[in-house]
């Protein structure tokens, strides 16, 4: 008999409080973070178009210009990851370093060099994927779904 | 009901064990913070030259219990039992930090409330009868913390404002029966409260509601006016659960409010870049263990109440979808 | 060749994105979310045939960001299945971002070994 009403009574003192809380809560700096993502998102991905196109006037094909730009781009993410310099724009930069693959790559980076103390094999290699595992996982997911629609629907 | 025990959740301490000595140690950037000189260390790197995060705070806890002890120009086996524990699995760091320190040893998990909570099970031994010096610690390590529950401290995250910053700290307290000190004259044991707080960023909304319980119950069990102590301070809810805490403060009829404030807010300030303050079971032990004791002694504060709080979810659970359950554990210290 | 303005545009625009679903959406979604949203949003997209517009007219303001690596992924799944049916659905995808994928494998071993995390 009294379960369901401290059930319903324990709900509407959570909902309360989360409403509570919501206000109490100070908010992000909106525009201060949407500016820095923007500009560091996109000084990322220039940089990338920039590396595109001298390796296109060097006569390279778009195709593998776009694979050597990704390189390129994690091999300097996972250097200002070791160097301790990346976390420090994220910290600031948001979504503009996270969405681009750099963000990707300074993901499992991070992991790697945390997880040495932990050895070589288990720990690195173990943990290497801790966070980037699910993008992997979810894009591999999709795009064998693709490609199987694709054969069936020929 | 035992002679010792006030209204529903409180005991009262008939021989109330002394704090004769204490000690705390801080990491770097609580060094850097407004009561950096009032800690007994202040140290300038994060390793203490070890090679892990893990074995530095192990050792931070065993340099800060055996500093309390000689202090008092006592060695380590000159104290019964050690109550200590820390944020990581299996209370890793307590656990190698009691292996060299060699006497017996209770390993407790409170999360950031593990001060309060061996305080509290100190002083019952103690009035119990059962020894004449115990010693209660506990410490938290930033990084090991983070890298345990959150990110690889190399990764590129943005931290949001209701976030808390682990403190690297550790405090250590020496109890004993019937001598000169500040005492710790009753305790009053938390239940949890999880009011379905599910943001793992925002520790002080999930805690606030057991600080708000446990202090309710404490002045009602031991039927003492909301301002009777000098300062009711709590462990680390942080600017967000203060505040939080100060709206059930006046729900729940507490008028006029104590003089309260928060061990989390107190460690760094404003510049320190540290959102809504800090947290971490050190945080609360070296603020009690440096300045809170210090001002005690010197009469300062005469009345306190010290209420840890903790966050008593694991990385596990949340991934499950489970809500943050907090618990707060008071312990009254005064000078009698 | 793609002009430059136009992938700062297009990838910061994408970034922005990315910041104002973390700011404005529950705590529960976190910045792993979104990079598996971005990945499998860009995918799917792809799969569509309306991501590779947005690569020609933005260059890297479209690839670099984790949607896509979803582009590419899905491309290579469309093209191998086209050519190796069953067999091409499996590989075609893995074996375009192969490059990427072990890049940061390699990068990530050898930071571990030559630089330790900084307090």
């Amino acid at each position: 008999m009294n379960m369901p009403q401290n059930e319903e009574l324990q709900q509407a003192e959570a909902a309360e409080y989360e409403s509570l809380v919501k206000q109490v809560n100070p908010k992000p700096t909106y525009i201060k973070n949407s500016l820095w993502a923007f500009v560091i998102g996109g000084l990322i991905c220039m940089t990338g178009q920039i590396i595109t196109n001298n390796l296109i006037k060097s006569g390279m094909e778009v195709k593998a210009a776009g694979s050597i730009t990704s390189v390129t781009l994690i091999f300097l993410a996972a250097l200002f990851t070791g160097l301790g310099l990346y976390d420090e724009l994220a910290k600031r930069a948001g979504a503009g370093t996270i969405v681009p693959i750099t963000g990707f790559a300074n993901a499992i980076v991070a992991s790697a060099m945390e997880f040495k103390r932990e050895g070589y094999i288990f720990g690195v290699g173990a943990k290497i994927f801790a966070v980037a595992g699910p993008t992997l996982v979810f894009g591999f997911v999709i795009s064998v779904i693709i490609g199987l629609i694709k054969v069936i629907a020929g | 009901m035992s002679a010792k025990k006030r209204g529903l959740q409180t005991v009262y301490f008939l021989n109330p064990p002394a704090l004769v000595s204490w000690a705390s140690f801080v990491g770097p950037k609580e060094g850097e913070g407004p009561w950096g000189d009032s800690f007994d260390v202040k140290l300038d790197n994060y390793l203490l030259g070890k090679k892990t995060w893990e074995q530095a705070e192990s050792k931070l806890l065993q340099d800060t219990v055996t500093m309390a002890m000689s202090k008092k120009g006592w060695s380590i086996d000159e104290a019964e039992v050690l109550l200590a524990g820390d944020l990581l699995n299996q209370t890793a760091s307590a656990n190698f930090a009691a292996r060299l320190l060699k006497i017996p040893f209770l390993g407790l998990y409170g999360a950031c409330s593990t001060m309060a909570e061996s305080l509290i099970l100190g002083a019952m031994l103690l009035d119990g009868g059962f020894y004449q010096r115990v010693i209660a610690a506990t410490s938290s390590h930033h990084f090991s913390a983070e890298r345990q529950f959150r990110f690889a401290v190399e990764q590129g995250v943005q931290r949001t404002p209701s976030a808390q910053w682990t403190a690297t700290a550790s405090g250590a307290a020496v109890l004993e029966a019937g001598s000169p000190g500040p005492k710790i004259t009753a305790a009053t044991i938390g239940k949890i409260a999880d009011m379905g707080q599910t943001d793992a960023n925002n520790m002080g909304a999930a805690m606030a509601p057991a600080a708000a319980d446990t202090i309710k119950m404490h002045l009602k069990d031991m039927e003492l006016a909301p301002d009777y102590y000098d300062l009711i301070i709590t462990g680390d809810l942080g600017s967000v659960g203060a505040a939080l805490l100060r709206q059930f403060f006046a729900r729940d009829g507490l008028v006029p409010p104590p003089n309260y404030s928060d061990c989390g807010i107190l460690l760094y300030d404003e510049k320190q870049d540290v959102h809504a303050g800090a947290s971490g079971c050190g945080c609360s032990a070296a603020m009690l263990c440096g300045p809170l004791l210090a001002k005690m002694q010197r009469g300062e504060i005469n009345k306190l109440l010290f209420v840890g709080t903790g966050a008593l979810m694991s990385p596990t659970t949340m991934f499950q979808g489970e809500s943050i359950p907090g618990i707060a554990h008071a312990v009254a210290i005064e000078n009698i | 060749m793609v002009p430059l303005y136009m992938a700062f545009l297009v990838g910061g625009l994408l970034c922005l994105t990315g910041q104002i679903i973390m700011d404005f959406t529950k705590p529960n979604i976190t910045p792993g979310h979104i990079l598996v949203g971005y990945i499998s949003i860009g995918a799917i997209i792809s799969g569509l045939g309306l991501y590779q517009p947005l690569v020609d007219i933005a260059g890297a303001g479209a690839a670099v960001p984790l949607s896509g690596f979803g582009h590419l992924l899905a491309q290579g799944a469309i093209e191998a299945a086209g050519s190796k049916g069953i067999l091409g659905a499996f590989s075609g995808g893995v074996a375009n971002t192969a490059a990427g994928i072990t890049a940061a494998i390699v990068f990530g071993y050898v930071a571990a070994v030559l630089f330790d995390p900084k307090e």
